[in-house]
């Protein structure tokens, strides 16, 4: 299964805790989060369940490109970190 | 006269009380936080504050709610597969609630009814005291709100609810830009209202266009000696002004009314509220809401 860290920055409003999920794409592995922890769902995913425009995802070290439809894959060993986008100068 | 104050601060949520002589912060919510409307309701006691999470988007918790961090959140509707949507000048519309920017409780006939405005222009309704939202799809789906434009943000922003005392189906909204709006039927569906306002900075041939209109705010204004309540007044950019508003003319329109006022400073009198601009009157105009 892919393990799943959340920023720290997001446990002040609602816990996400380091999780291990299955899923072949991000979005399965995060709606298989979510389903748990659907308090958490709206804190990375906007209105229209994409990626949140100050948030980012890495799978393995690498951004993900797909922020709307999360396709990007995982396999049973990635390391996924949700994190905030550094923006701005 | 009210002995307590809620302030919303980029920096939280700050109650201060009047001890004595004195006023002091007495409470604080949310520290450290944007927040960016709050709203207490006389209905029933209760409390709602609009968060700005910046990156974690917006939320708008009840203070008296267990589910305070959960997905209290106005949320926009799915846009169709594949549907995409520019601004007026162009720019992709990001089809999701940037920030919340009114709260407003429903009618005395209507416990748990909560209304909210956001940025980009979506106005809500929640009957459960804000654990779950409606979006009202009549007036994000009326062909004019693609018209909407940004004023002081990069998008519209809904600002200003106004629920009649007389009928809670009836209700106004006004948007920074996008004029007034209204329904008689609790929003199944919305019609352009503020026939007579002018927006000096368009081209002459928009000037009186309703949706041109820069409202920078709708109010119920209730008087206390008034045969008809309470007048509803509008303050924008740059309409027609005038200097005074008298009891009578309010006594004899039983309506609501709205005034087109620009840069306005309230002052309640024994003859009732009287409104008066630093700038120089020019003829008065009545904008219509009805």
């Amino acid at each position: 299964m892919a393990k799943v860290v959340f920023t720290a920055n997001i446990q002040r409003h609602v816990l996400c805790p380091v999780t291990e999920a299955r899923g072949q794409t991000v979005r399965e592995v995060l709606e298989s989060i979510f389903a748990e922890n659907f308090q958490a769902r709206s804190y990375v995913l906007d209105d229209q369940s994409a990626l949140r425009k100050h948030m980012t995802i890495f799978v393995d070290g690498r951004m993900i490109r797909d922020r709307v439809r999360l396709g990007d894959a995982v396999s049973e060993t990635s390391t996924i970190y949700v994190l905030q986008a550094l923006s701005g100068g | 006269m009210s002995d307590r104050l809620l302030v919303s601060t980029r920096k939280g949520l700050f109650t201060v009380s009047r001890k004595s002589r004195e006023w002091a912060i007495s409470a604080v919510y949310f520290l450290g936080d944007n927040v960016s409307v709050t709203l207490f309701d006389r209905r029933d006691g209760r409390c709602y504050a609009a968060l700005d999470h910046g990156h974690f988007g917006v939320k708008a918790p009840s203070l008296n709610s267990d589910r305070l961090g959960g997905d209290c959140r106005p949320r926009l509707s799915a846009k169709p597969d594949g549907y995409e949507e520019a601004d007026v000048l162009g720019r992709p519309l990001d089809r999701s609630t940037a920030r919340i920017w009114a709260l407003e409780s429903g009618g005395l006939d209507q416990p748990g009814v909560i209304w909210c405005g956001t940025l980009p222009g979506g106005l809500f309704r929640s009957t459960d005291h804000g654990q779950s939202w409606e979006m009202m799809r009549a007036l994000w789906d009326h062909p004019k709100r693609k018209q909407w434009s940004a004023g002081g943000a990069d998008l519209p922003g809904l600002h200003s609810i106004c629920i009649d005392p007389r009928s809670s189906q009836r209700v106004w909204v006004a948007v920074s830009t996008g004029g007034i709006w209204f329904t008689e039927d609790g929003g199944a569906s919305w019609t352009q209202r503020g026939n007579g306002m002018r927006a000096e900075y368009v081209p002459p041939e928009m000037a009186h266009d309703p949706v041109a209109q820069d409202v920078h705010r709708l109010s119920n204004v209730r008087q206390h000696h008034s045969a008809c309540g309470y007048n509803i007044i509008t303050v924008s950019s740059s309409p027609p002004m005038k200097a005074g508003h008298s009891r009578r003319s309010r006594a004899s329109n039983p309506r609501a009314s709205v005034l087109p006022l620009s840069f306005i400073r309230a002052s309640p009198t024994r003859h009732g509220l009287f409104l008066r601009s630093r700038m120089r009157s020019v003829p008065h105009r009545r904008a219509s809401l009805s």
